[in-house]
């Protein structure tokens, strides 16, 4: 019998095969949603049990246009008999994160950055609208089993920066292709988020945390009942083995992920917008982080500092914790959880000229309005917060 | 198929090929974001024999559809690329637009040559006369995908 790889086992084909395969779970959300409404007409989903729908791009509203699309995603949910349809929770993929995702599951997500649910040793998947009203038709549909690219997370001490060295070193290599990790840090959950998030930058399919005991402690938290049987990888069959190893803070200049310097070669930029949040970040992890380097300080009068919470659930923590009382004494303005600058939807664009550094995962060219993006970490975006200039350095 | 290319360069983003502010259910608001992220103007010179080249990694990021659907609904129904976003090439084939993979594409056509393209049968012919081939795809999902979609748009 010969061994298998993650995706083998997860997709039940071999390399390079096309085959047909049934999902566990599919996420919508309004950003992409509407576009399949017209084809869902007249159509039934295979199971509604096993959708999610999550209102986060457009919440609130900022258009009518927008408000109608929400509005007819409630009516779509109605109508199909969805019942898990959440608004004000989160940001899509935090809220999956948050006890609808399981270890071993494969799951269809209508947006690219869905390889976030590979933190818990899940295989996340992205699809566009088409694919997704097959899915939803028929619980299934076809994949190309993808090869495996190893990484080797050897030394880092912030999801972000262990992110963008994955990006710099393997840019858009991993297209088609999935990146399975070998955490030898011991990373918490908070920042696997954030890796598996931002490897959609390398164009990968899947981004895959073998399930250990982190990913047992973190799924307790939602569902004590679950017990945890994985499909691991049974042999290092891959194309290429990277290592990584951070031993500064990096940042991703415009418009490319890729572009990585560190954080010294960057640093004296004037700052117009620092944006802490998107479903790359804004977990309590770099809300504490926010707050060590904010606490007692204040934000430069030419520098507007947003913050995120990623979920309610991480709103209401960081709020029992009086992370929020500090952020909001410095001079941070709160942002209800939800995409909003990210994608350059609302709350937060760019003029002309400006520039923003931020904890999201994108800076190509109109991501955010107009302007510049640069991406760091939760450290580096607060203290150039404080600032006005990306600094030489976060003292720790 | 004779055709005339439209021509772009490598690593072109979806937030270039169809920026957000374009996100929309109005055909007419979405066709106008096509490739508006480099050429604003782009749809109004699209003619109807045109497609699309491009180089290395077309499409990456986003999986927003709305690209490939304003390409469905500007007419163009084929984009050659050396490679393309897993988002974008499986978007193309649901929205009736065939997406070529040919290697070194890019060096070998100029703005505006004639191309005939052959997708079913595999090849292209460039406007100097060289013959380029590449893999056909299965016909299963010809069959079920862009036939089935061009029929919806002409």
């Amino acid at each position: 019998m010969t061994t298998k790889t993650v995706s083998e086992r997860f997709l039940e084909g071999e390399e390079g095969e096309y085959v047909e395969k049934e999902v566990d779970r599919v996420m919508l959300h309004d950003g992409n949603a509407p576009l399949i409404f017209d084809d869902m007409e007249g159509e039934e989903i295979w199971d509604p049990s096993k959708v999610t729908s999550v209102v986060d791009h457009f919440c609130p509203p900022s258009t009518v246009e927008r408000a109608n699309f929400v509005k007819q995603l409630r009516e779509f949910v109605d109508n199909k008999g969805i019942t898990d349809h959440v608004e004000f929770e989160g940001i899509c993929h935090q809220v999956m994160c948050e006890g609808r995702v399981l270890p071993g599951e494969l799951v269809a997500g209508i947006d690219s950055h869905s390889t976030t649910y590979g933190a818990l040793g899940a295989f996340g998947i992205g699809f566009g609208s088409s694919d997704t009203v097959e899915i939803l038709k028929e619980g299934r549909t076809w994949f190309k089993v993808p090869e495996t690219i190893q990484v080797e997370i050897l030394k880092g001490e912030h999801g972000t920066d262990i992110a963008l060295s994955i990006l710099e070193k393997i840019r858009y290599d991993a297209n088609y292709k999935t990146l399975e990790f070998d955490d030898k840090v011991g990373l918490n959950m908070d920042d696997r988020l954030n890796i598996a998030n931002m490897a959609a930058e390398t164009g990968c399919k899947a981004a895959f945390f073998p399930p250990d005991n982190t990913t047992k402690r973190y799924i307790e938290k939602f569902d004590n009942k679950s017990e945890i049987d994985i499909p691991l990888s049974e042999e290092e069959r891959c194309l290429r083995k990277v290592g990584i190893s951070v031993k500064e803070p990096l940042v991703a200049v415009p418009h490319k992920p890729y572009n990585v310097k560190p954080l010294s070669k960057v640093s004296g930029k004037t700052i117009d917008q620092v944006f802490i949040g998107s479903c790359a970040s804004g977990r309590l992890s770099d809300l504490r982080d926010a707050v060590e380097v904010l606490e007692n300080k204040e934000v430069h009068p030419d520098v507007r500092l947003l913050i995120t919470p990623a979920s309610k659930r991480i709103e209401q923590k960081a709020l029992k914790e009086g992370l929020i009382q500090k952020l909001v004494n410095s001079g941070a303005v709160m942002l209800n959880p939800s995409c909003g600058p990210c994608p350059g939807i609302d709350k937060g664009l760019l003029a002309e000229g400006e520039k923003c550094i931020t904890t999201q995962n994108r800076n190509y060219p109109g991501r955010m309005g107009e302007g510049e993006v640069y991406l760091a970490n939760a450290k580096v975006c607060a203290l150039s917060a404080i600032e006005g200039i990306i600094p030489e350095e976060v003292s720790r | 198929m004779r055709r005339r290319a439209r021509v772009f360069g490598n690593d072109v983003t979806l937030d270039e090929i169809h920026p957000g502010k374009y996100f929309s259910l109005d055909p007419e608001k979405v066709v106008q974001g096509l490739m508006a992220g480099i050429e604003p103007n782009f749809h109004q010179t699209v003619k109807d024999d045109d497609i699309i080249v491009a180089g290395r990694y077309f499409g990456m990021g986003s999986g927003r559809e709305s690209g490939a659907w304003a390409m469905q609904l500007a007419g163009i129904d084929i984009v050659i690329a050396e490679s393309f976003s897993r988002y974008m090439f499986r978007n193309c084939v649901n929205r009736g637009v065939w997406p070529l993979e040919i290697e070194g594409i890019l060096d070998k056509v100029s703005e505006k040559d004639r191309l005939d393209v052959y997708p079913e049968r595999g090849s292209v012919i460039l406007e100097d006369g060289e013959k380029l081939y590449f893999e056909p795809f299965p016909q299963k999902i010809i069959k079920s995908n862009i036939c089935q979609r061009k029929d919806d748009v002409r």
